[in-house]
């Protein structure tokens, strides 16, 4: 009996090997699951709930954009996405009618839809951003043909009711609506809010499990931004830059902003040829279009992809130029600050200067002989700042070029600003600075430029140049606003105000072209060359500020590469300055003072005159400072010339016909290049009455480029001629 | 009849308390588990939660009645019959294989009436008996070559060959286990554990240089990271995997698995440990494997203190079983070894296997009846 029982051996080799075997076994198993179910839990849980929910996302409404006045730029509208469930298409029957319905309505190939039917998932998408239209098609062909599979959800579409307007700073949004340029991009986080989930627990067929889980992640709304873009400035400024690019034949695109001098509001920003932001994708340049035809390809997809780029970028805070004569503003007010001008101190200029061997040439090659410090900078000679320049110093020179803030970014809240590309405070020599003080060598941004010009006559401040004024809730409540932001005082009032006379001066008394009658405007041309560029190429600017004594708004235009045989600033870019403050400066209801020339010269509006007799038609005339010439001895006015309402300078004559038959006529002789007292005989001359529109027309410098009647054409004698004048001077 | 019972009863001591309790509460333990992991797939495929839980039930009360029966039985009468035990086995695994393929297999016989049974069930009984039989009858010369290899190397050579002809390698691979270990009790000497560990080394070699490096990266690539290939081979170990991470420390709650939703596959059968981990948690896995750890502890002691030899090592190997079957189920849903197709004792769904094993437990009861306590 006790032979047959376990022996130690066997109880030994059960209970300590094979038990510790299987508590090893055991131990092991227990540790796998910790391992799987603790530590690695995260992963595994995610996966799993990934698969055992559906997610519908909601798309939030992408806040709109508005200019100063609430006039909307920007909206979002609601477009729906149509997808298909796969899985839930369970006969060919049905699969035909869904594919055929789909592809008809949606004019897609139908062997795409076909594709998509056979996948194993629940959210196939057949095409998004569909409109309204479309989107009852596609319900009533659910309904009438009993369609299951077919969805619909809502998404929102990004409207550009203005077209092209301020293009370049707007930006566009992407097919998920996140915004891929301009504002657009710089204010996604606040415009876009926050998308929405509907997150519900399905099994592995696709229903609802019995727990009914299902969670509404509400979406956020976008929040709305007001610009500090007016949109009736931006469009003057637009329309200005729009004229400048046809006339001078701009090649590489011109440029313009207008800023708020004293906050550093911008009050428009634009370059031009730009694009439609509805489809920012086409290429609106003609010649583009024509020079991409050579390409296929991949060379075609890189080139679009440049033309893309080139007509979005924002000019003025994307490509650093040589500021030129424009940037002698800075010189100037650092020289005056250093204290180094001295009232009795005259400038030399024989035409050119010599630096450690290198000379330079001044724009009028005879010299402007002795100049003092103000006269230096209206007539913007060159060897006076060279000796400035020199005067301050690599030291101070530097001090200043980096106080007006020209070594940083401007800081507005656009993006993809640089900064421009300078001369290190160590690496000036003596050519450098000199080079330097007139505006070459160095470049800068025109952002940069316009803050450093606003800060010469604000009164020494250095601003934050902003675009954005106030960001709004769904309800129209300012939830944040922006005020304006001063960096650094960097000079003195007192020297700013100098800066203001002498700048006023430059535009009165110089010749400039951006002169606006009744208005002070100050300001100063420059001209460039592009150092990086063909030799030839030019960027003509300027840059003015009005109403000089006390500034409001500063405008600086820049044209890069006029083609039309004129490069000066003075020439091209000024008249943009003055057309733009034109229209401008009423608009702001900014006082017209006019000079006692202009008051001479003053336009008036011929009053109706037919029917009345003559003796009262010639007093109301003569009230008006008009001439009077009669044809005919009746007492009743039956004819008159110009019509009434036509708009004359003072100091015209009127005709007044009081017989039938005998209206007399004139042949249009040539006014163009004729000086503005030539012109003005010839009309006088020629029984025609004249209107200058344009500059100044007190300069002999100043000639005819445009007259509104052809040359030849025969008109009534006394008719308005109505002419565009231009300073031709170069002015730097 | 009444009288032999009587006195069967009068011969027999008590069955062991312990070890019927840890039955009870695994068997309990794994009918609520296999309802909650069942419902679903059993609503989505026979329109009826009950389907599996129903089934399962009846298959319990049968197996529990069976078990206590058994208890009663003198496991004696198991000796006498052992190889007319044997005998039967070896026929129904020769049957087996005249039986219509499933899934490319022929391990059910179809019994006209409904029922089915799987022969490797029978014959893991079998095989325990066997081997339990000649340990006894051959103690002594176990560490022997010619006794404590050759006869058990022969009957399990027979069984692996005709059940690899169905093909049925988990169960080869299980009976296999079985048997070594009872070999390993039995005194067989440890050098030829030593040559099977090598012997088995060649054998992968030989698969290596036989189906190529390739086939057998492949393998093991879908089982180092199943998520390489979900759609495929590995899918079924994803959705387990999936189900445990799930689980956490305390569970889902009981009932509230999301797996058992048609993702898992039929999350009654051999994965149910994986709902078992996503609804309770690492504490109610932990809590299963100790309650097996128990269970199989409990087992062992019963089978130290048996009567004799014979009664020992049937206490071991029906053990053992319960234990190696625990142990592969849930090396497979835990992606610690391959997948092979292994349930998970008194939890998967299976009707005649929960109805075996009950009985089997009724035989260790008879053996608990039997043992022979020390005096402390």
């Amino acid at each position: 009996m006790k032979r047959s029982g376990p022996t130690l051996k066997m109880k030994n080799r059960l209970n300590k090997v094979i038990l510790s075997l299987i508590v090893v076994g055991f131990l092991v198993l227990i540790f796998k699951i910790a391992f799987i179910s603790i530590i690695n839990g995260k992963f595994y849980r995610e996966k799993a709930s990934a698969q055992q929910t559906r997610d519908v996302i909601i798309n939030p409404n992408r806040g709109s954009i508005y200019d100063s006045n609430l006039n909307i730029i920007a909206q979002s509208a609601t477009v729906w996405t149509v997808f298909i469930s796969p899985q839930d298409i369970k006969t060919d029957d049905m699969r035909n009618k869904i594919v055929d319905g789909l592809s008809s309505i949606l004019d897609i190939e139908k062997n795409i839809i076909l594709d998509k039917s056979y996948k194993k998932n629940y959210y196939e998408i057949i095409k998004k951003k569909i409109e309204k239209p479309t989107v009852d098609e596609i319900r009533s062909f659910i309904k009438e043909k009993k369609i299951v599979g077919i969805h619909l959800v809502e998404d929102t579409k990004r409207y550009y009711p203005k077209g092209n307007f301020a293009s370049n700073i707007i930006g566009f949004t992407g097919s998920d609506n996140q915004g891929l340029y301009g504002l657009e991009a710089q204010y996604e986080d606040i415009l876009n809010g926050e998308k929405g989930r509907i997150v519900s627990a399905k099994n592995a067929k696709g229903n609802d499990m019995p727990f009914g889980y299902e969670k509404l992640y509400d979406p956020k709304e976008g929040k709305s931004i007001v610009l500090t873009i007016d949109e009736n400035i931006q469009h003057f400024v637009e329309k200005a830059l729009n004229e400048v690019v046809i006339t001078h034949k701009v090649q590489q695109r011109a440029a313009a902003v207008a800023m708020d001098v004293n906050t550093g509001e911008i009050l428009a920003m634009a370059t031009k040829p730009d694009f439609d932001l509805n489809k920012p994708f086409e290429i609106f340049d003609e010649n583009a279009r024509l020079a991409l035809q050579k390409f296929s390809g991949d060379d075609l997809k890189t080139q679009t992809s440049i033309e893309r780029e080139k007509q979005w970028k924002n000019k003025l805070i994307t490509e650093p130029y040589e500021p030129g004569s424009v940037f002698k503003v800075v010189t100037a007010s650092g020289y005056m600050e250093e204290g180094f001008k001295k009232d009795n101190h005259y400038f030399n200029c024989p035409g050119y200067v010599i630096v450690s061997g290198v000379r330079m040439k001044c724009w009028k090659l005879s010299g402007h002989g002795a100049t003092d410090f103000a006269q230096a900078m209206v007539v913007s000679c060159n060897p006076a700042f060279v000796e400035m320049g020199t005067s301050l110093g690599a030291n101070k020179f530097y001090k200043y070029f980096r106080s007006f803030g020209l070594t940083e970014k401007t800081g507005i809240d656009l993006p993809g600003e640089v900064s421009g590309i300078h001369i290190k405070e160590k690496a000036y020599g003596p050519v450098e600075i000199a080079s330097s003080s007139f505006g070459q060598s160095n470049k800068v941004t025109a952002m940069q430029m316009i803050t450093a010009f606003s800060a010469t006559i604000n009164g020494g401040y250095l601003l934050e140049p902003f675009i954005v004024k106030s960001i709004l809730d769904k309800e129209g409540n300012i939830l944040e606003s922006f005020d304006k932001n001063i960096k650094r005082q960097v000079i003195s009032k007192k020297v700013s105000d100098e800066m203001k006379i002498i700048l006023e001066k430059a535009v009165s008394s110089g010749g400039s072209n951006a002169y606006v009658k009744g208005y002070n405007i100050g300001g100063k041309s420059g001209t460039s060359e592009k150092l990086d560029g063909s030799k030839t190429a030019r960027i003509s600017s300027f840059a003015g500020f009005a109403p000089a004594d006390n500034p409001r708004i500063a405008v600086l235009v820049m044209v890069d590469e006029p083609s039309s045989g004129h490069v000066f600033g003075n020439v091209v870019a000024a008249p943009v300055v003055a057309n733009i403050m034109k229209d401008i400066l009423p608009y702001m209801n900014i006082q017209t003072q006019f000079t006692e020339e202009e008051l001479k010269t003053m336009g008036v509006i011929i009053p109706s005159l037919i029917g009345d007799d003559i003796k009262s038609g010639k007093n109301k005339l003569k009230n008006q400072g008009l001439n009077v010439r009669v044809v005919g001895n009746s007492d009743k006015i039956l004819k008159q010339t110009p019509d009434s309402g036509t708009s004359v300078p003072k100091g015209s004559t009127v005709i007044l016909y009081t017989q039938e038959d005998d209206e007399e006529t004139v042949i249009v002789p040539n006014f163009i290049d004729l000086s503005p007292d030539q012109a003005n005989k010839l009309a006088v001359n020629s029984g025609l009455n004249i209107k200058f529109v344009g500059g100044s027309t007190k300069y002999q410098t100043s000639k005819v480029i445009k007259q509104d009647k052809v040359v030849g054409s025969v008109v009534k004698k006394g008719s308005l001629i109505v002419v565009d004048i231009l300073n031709s001077d170069q002015l730097g | 009849m009444a009288r032999i019972k009587k006195r069967l009863y009068k011969k027999q001591g008590k069955l062991d308390v312990p070890f019927l309790i840890l039955i009870f509460v695994i068997l309990s333990f794994g009918l609520i588990m296999l309802f909650s992991s069942s419902y679903a797939y059993a609503y989505y495929y026979f329109n009826d939660s009950f389907h599996f839980i129903k089934k399962q039930s009846i298959f319990a009360i049968v197996g529990v009645s069976a078990m206590i029966l058994i208890s009663y039985i003198n496991y004696n009468y198991i000796k006498k019959y052992v190889f007319l035990i044997f005998g039967i086995a070896l026929s129904c695994l020769v049957i087996v294989l005249f039986m219509p393929p499933l899934n490319g297999a022929r391990r059910w016989i179809n019994i006209p009436g409904g029922f089915t049974f799987q022969p490797s069930e029978v014959m893991k009984f079998a095989i325990i008996v066997l081997f339990s039989y000649l340990i006894y009858k051959n103690y002594n010369k176990m560490g022997t070559f010619l006794y404590g290899v050759i006869p058990f190397m022969f009957f399990l050579g027979v069984v692996a060959f005709l059940m690899l002809l169905q093909p049925h390698l988990s169960g080869t691979v299980l009976i296999g286990s079985i048997g070594m270990l009872m070999m390993f009790v039995g005194g067989t000497k440890y050098r030829y554990f030593i040559i099977a560990i090598l012997i088995g080394v060649l054998g992968i070699i030989l698969i290596v240089s036989v189906r190529g490096i390739d086939y057998v990266a492949d393998r093991l690539a879908g089982w180092i990271d199943p998520f390489s290939d979900p759609t495929d081979s590995t899918f079924q170990t994803v959705q387990s995997l999936l189900a445990i991470g799930s689980g956490g420390v305390m569970g889902l709650g009981l009932g509230n698995s999301r797996q058992k939703y048609l993702y898992l596959p039929e999350p009654q059968n051999d994965f149910i440990f994986s709902i078992v981990v996503e609804e309770l948690g690492f504490i109610g896995a932990t809590v299963v494997i100790v309650l097996f750890g128990l269970f199989i502890y409990r087992g062992f002691v019963i089978a130290s203190k048996s009567k004799d030899k014979f009664a020992m090592m049937l206490a071991v190997g029906l053990t053992a079983q319960i234990g190696i079957q625990v142990m592969l189920n849930i090396g497979v849903v835990t992606n610690t070894i391959p997948n092979t197709g292994i349930s998970l004792p008194f939890f998967s769904y299976g009707g005649t296997a929960l109805m075996m094993q009950l009985a089997q437990m009724g035989v260790i009861l008879n053996i608990s009846r039997h043992c022979i306590y020390e005096k402390e």
